[in-house]
């Protein structure tokens, strides 16, 4: 078993086998050995660790995808398991927290399906859309704006 | 700058000339330097000018001495006469002594003239070529190497503007100069690689790139461990002790003092072990409470730069310009300019996109090579260029040689473009050479001489990986460099007919991930056999695909002896392939079924089904072995599509040993594309009830013959109570006999004769086949779709989770028939 202490100083216990979905607690354990003294993890709150280990969990038998497979499985924003796709559906904020978790915590499949989800909310919008979406705030002047419009007439769909 | 300086300065021979007349003159060799210019250029009309005085001094005697000896004869004496017979003479031997000197001193000057306009044009070169470098030095990303001396203070300079980019710039470039210092003992060296892995973890970790900076943290503290306090903290650099940068700094300090305890072992000095703990206090002490702030809300717009592009991985080159256009920072991500399609669809004719389009075109690559600071590599160009009009695109895409590995430019004139362009691509993978202009092919594909290709050539600059091709024009010799080729789409048929592509399809098997050939008419017509290929039968061992995933080929439907196993999705044609017999046994061979059984991974399969109901068998028994199938599509050209043979495969197939055994176990989408209308569609659903009826019952885990028992019943009690409802209600029956009835149970509902609605009560199920989608009402004409549809729909709607109409079946056929259409 390997303890975990989050940012909020909440402490979980997992399996081994679980932890080391991680990349980065799987090079750690193997630097300092067996250990009972827990993990700090300063960088993720505790509700975000626990949906982690729930991802971790689910998938901790998995086998490592090989190359061919991992670059292939980048490039379909859809292929997204229905599990997968059914624990990714919580609030933006969350989704964030949870990419930015695993690209701390080094899970490349959980940032895979972070990544495609969020590109799946962009395909097909224009970027006015995209920043309605995200709540970013347009920082383009109006003559910018046109420029942009009429240099990029050319890359859209029609 | 010498104007000779390097061997392959093309000014240098021509200033040899002119330094030869240098060496040959001693008195000019001053001036050898040319550099001196006008030195020299005026000791030359100096000279000029001295022996042009000579000249005339000597004419001007000579003149007075022929004067004087016709006016004179008489005044002067004999001794007179002589002199001045000498001194004319003398004067004309000087000036013919002095003519060529002149000559040649003003050839000199002539030549010396040449070479300073050289070396003019060699400056002015040399001062564009310095406006350039200027210029991309000027460039936030490709910023000049600082030197070494001035390289902390501008990192400093940089982590104070909180630009975190560049600082991990600078710092990287500081890194490789300096990671020689340890190995040198080098103890300057050692410092400045620490300032560098110090700052470049920091900088990460403010971009919430740990993992990154992990790995910097390691190599840092294994530094400070082997080197100690001579290296340590003496570079000015420590981090600002901010609220913020608390928890990052404690994540490094950590990582940092896990990673020392791989350090010490390698450490030389017992200095460097020193005061470093234990691994347990370490962990006490790296597991104090770090807080990240949550203040702020968490937003899209702070994820770091490899955020960005790794979602950006996962768009469309469309989506990926939208998402780079949606505010400053992103827009100056280089990496998402990397990328261009153009499309021109408008008013594409024989004659090919417009002058102006063409201008227009030639605007975006070049917007697209300065925001991609000059590492464009992929170019999709959607349309039709004539010949004529794509050397201004071709000489815009050359100064993008370097970076180009994805090129579709819609022409015709493939060699073209193989001479201008590809030929000095070193990195380029991918060639598409499909165009929008079907009329012009029509004409083209009669005109054999009018078809270029870029593979005339026998050996590529190149390794081509990927081709993209139309089915109706073949592209010259691709066979002999398919070695490596990942992706083929929509080659010709006559190309996979040619004598040697046997031998190129054994070079591209080990590489090959997809080969998808382009449905149009020919796709339903097409045949093709072994004697196409010069062989009677395919070589006696496997062909063996390894990697292929994606299969519509045309000679995968006639080579017999093929193996798939990672094959994904496949698209067969049954009808085509071969009627053969297999030569050991009696039967007829169903060569789709081979495919079928060598491909145990299917997840995607669309089928053409043969007529014969024997074919057909052999085929369904194939499927329903498939373990991972997800998505099945039946398509036949006539009315010869039935589920019978499918029932009677799984009947073959089920085993009493394991009752829950079931074909296709992952089945989640069943399409029936149905070219006809007719009788022969009813029978297809009411054997398509009868299939996942037997499938429910399994799942509940009867074996297969109690399960078609069990199935038999519920349709008869289905039946019975659609007849039910058609019968006018009668008076109800007494309370206990009704009672007595219903606990007979909805399973022998069929054998009793129910008399009202009240009293029937039709089985319920539970859904076995998530998706199902069948051809749209309008493919018919007379609408029986509909009415074996609704005799049904109470069950299926059951059986089924959806039901879907195709949206709109002629385009549904269309699309999977022609790639080329889709594409465009």
């Amino acid at each position: 078993m390997v303890s975990l202490t989050t940012s909020d100083n909440e402490q979980f216990t997992v399996d081994r086998d679980v932890a080391e979905r991680s990349v980065l607690i799987k090079q750690m354990l193997e630097d300092i050995g067996d250990t009972e003294q827990p993990i700090p993890l300063p960088n993720v709150s505790s509700n975000v660790l626990k949906k982690v280990l729930e991802y971790c969990s689910h998938h901790r038998s998995d086998p490592p995808a090989p190359a061919d497979d991992a670059e292939e499985s980048r490039r379909r924003t859809t292929d997204i398991s229905d599990w997968d796709a059914k624990f990714i559906q919580v609030d933006q904020e969350m989704l964030f927290e949870i990419i930015l978790a695993a690209n701390y915590l080094d899970i490349k499949p959980l940032l895979d399906v972070g990544c495609k989800t969020v590109a799946n909310m962009i395909k097909g919008k224009t970027p006015e859309e995209i920043r309605k979406l995200f709540n970013i705030q347009n920082d383009f002047s109006p003559e910018e704006e046109a420029q942009i419009r009429k240099e990029n007439e050319w890359a859209e769909d029609r | 700058m010498p104007a000779s300086d390097g061997e392959d300065d093309s000014y240098s021979t021509e200033l040899d000339p002119a330094y030869q007349l240098f060496n040959e003159d001693p008195e000019l060799l001053c001036f050898c330097d040319l550099e001196d210019y006008d030195d020299v250029e005026a000791a030359l009309e100096s000279r000029a000018e001295i022996l042009e005085e000579d000249i005339e001094e000597y004419e001007a005697e000579a003149e007075k001495v022929r004067w004087d000896l016709r006016h004179r004869m008489g005044l002067y004496d004999q001794q007179y006469l002589q002199n001045l017979s000498q001194n004319s003479s003398r004067a004309r031997q000087a000036v013919e002594l002095l003519r060529p000197r002149i000559t040649q001193l003003v050839s000199q000057l002539d030549i010396f003239r040449k070479a300073h306009l050289l070396r003019d044009k060699m400056a002015e070169d040399q001062a564009a070529e310095e406006r350039r470098m200027d210029e991309i030095a000027s460039l936030p990303e490709l910023a000049s190497t600082p030197q070494e001396a001035s390289a902390t203070s501008d990192l400093q300079a940089a982590w104070e503007r909180k630009d975190y980019e560049l600082v991990v710039q600078l710092a990287s470039t500081l890194i490789e100069d300096t990671s020689g210092a340890p190995g040198r003992d080098d103890l300057d060296g050692v410092r400045q690689l620490c300032s560098g892995l110090r700052l470049r973890h920091k900088a990460y970790g403010a971009m919430r790139l740990y993992t990154l900076g992990y790995g910097d943290a390691t190599r840092l503290a294994e530094l400070l461990s082997t080197f100690g306090a001579e290296v340590q903290a003496e570079d000015g650099l420590e981090m600002e002790s901010t609220a913020a940068n608390q928890s990052e700094s404690a994540t490094r300090r950590r990582s940092a003092r896990i990673s020392q305890s791989r350090g010490q072992k390698r450490s030389a000095t017992p200095k460097a072990n020193a005061g470093h703990p234990s691994k347990r206090s370490k962990i006490a002490q790296a597991g104090q409470p770090k807080h990240t702030s949550k203040s702020e809300r968490i937003s899209i717009i702070h994820f770091p730069v490899e955020l960005i592009l790794m979602i950006a991985n996962h768009l469309s080159i469309t989506d990926r310009l939208h998402l780079a256009n949606t505010c400053h920072d992103w827009r100056r991500i280089p990496q998402l300019w990397q990328s261009l399609k153009f499309k021109r669809i408008k008013g594409i004719g024989r004659e090919g996109w417009h002058r102006d389009t063409v201008q227009i075109c030639v605007a975006a690559i070049e917007i697209c090579q300065r925001r991609s600071r000059g590492a464009l590599t992929c170019v999709r160009l959607k349309g039709f260029v004539t010949p004529s009009n794509v050397g201004p695109i071709l000489d815009v895409l050359g100064l993008s040689s370097a970076s180009l590995q994805h090129v579709a430019i819609p022409t015709l004139d493939q060699k073209l473009c193989f001479d201008r362009l590809y030929y000095r691509c070193p990195n380029l993978t991918d060639i598409d050479v499909r165009f929008a202009c079907t009329a012009e092919a029509t004409v083209v594909s009669q005109e054999a001489h009018r078809i270029t290709s870029p593979f005339e050539s026998d050996t590529l600059p190149f390794q081509l990986r990927s081709f993209y091709s139309r089915s109706d024009l073949p592209y010259g010799p691709l066979t002999s460099h398919m070695k490596g080729l990942r992706v083929v789409r929509s080659m010709a048929y006559k190309r996979q007919k040619k004598l040697s592509f046997v031998e190129g399809l054994l070079r591209a098997a080990p590489t090959l991930v997809e080969w998808w050939d382009d449905i149009g008419s020919d796709w339903y017509h097409s045949t093709v056999n072994l004697g196409d290929y010069g062989i009677e039968r395919t070589p006696s061992s496997p062909l063996v695909f390894p990697k292929l995933r994606r299969l519509n080929a045309l000679w995968s439907e006639i080579f017999l002896d093929c193996e798939f196993p990672a094959l994904r999705e496949a698209r067969i044609n049954s009808v085509r392939g071969p009627s053969t017999l297999e030569p050991s046994t009696s039967e007829t061979f169903s060569r789709a079924a081979a495919i079928i059984a060598a491909s145990p991974l299917l997840k995607k399969l669309e089928i053409l089904l043969p007529a014969g109901v024997a074919a057909q068998k052999q085929i369904y028994v194939a499927i329903g072995k498939l373990r991972h199938l997800e998505d099945l599509t039946l398509t036949s050209t006539d009315n010869s599509l039935s589920l019978r043979t499918l029932l009677s495969a799984e009947e073959q197939l089920a085993t009493p040993k394991s009752p829950s055994q079931e074909i296709m176990p992952s089945l989640h989408t069943l399409r029936l594309v149905l070219k006809t209308s007719g009788r022969g569609n009813e029978a297809v659903v009411s054997d398509l009830v009868e299939m996942l009826l037997i499938r429910y019952y399994r799942r509940e885990g009867h074996p297969y013959q109690e399960a078609k028992e069990k199935m038999r019943q519920a349709r008869q009690a289905h039946r019975t109570y659609q007849l039910s409802l058609t019968k006018p209600p009668k008076p109800p029956k007494p309370p206990a006999k009704k009672t007595a009835k219903k606990k007979k149970g909805a399973s022998d509902a069929a054998e009793d004769a129910l008399e009202t609605k009240e009293d029937v009560k039709p089985p319920t199920f539970a859904p076995v086949l998530p998706q199902l989608v069948l051809p749209s009402e309008k493919v018919y004409d007379r609408g029986e779709m509909r009415s074996w549809w609704k005799t049904s729909e109470s069950l299926l709607s059951q059986l089924v989770f959806q039901v879907v109409e195709a949206e709109n079946p002629r385009e549904y056929n269309e699309s999977t028939r022609s790639g080329s259409r889709a594409y465009y």
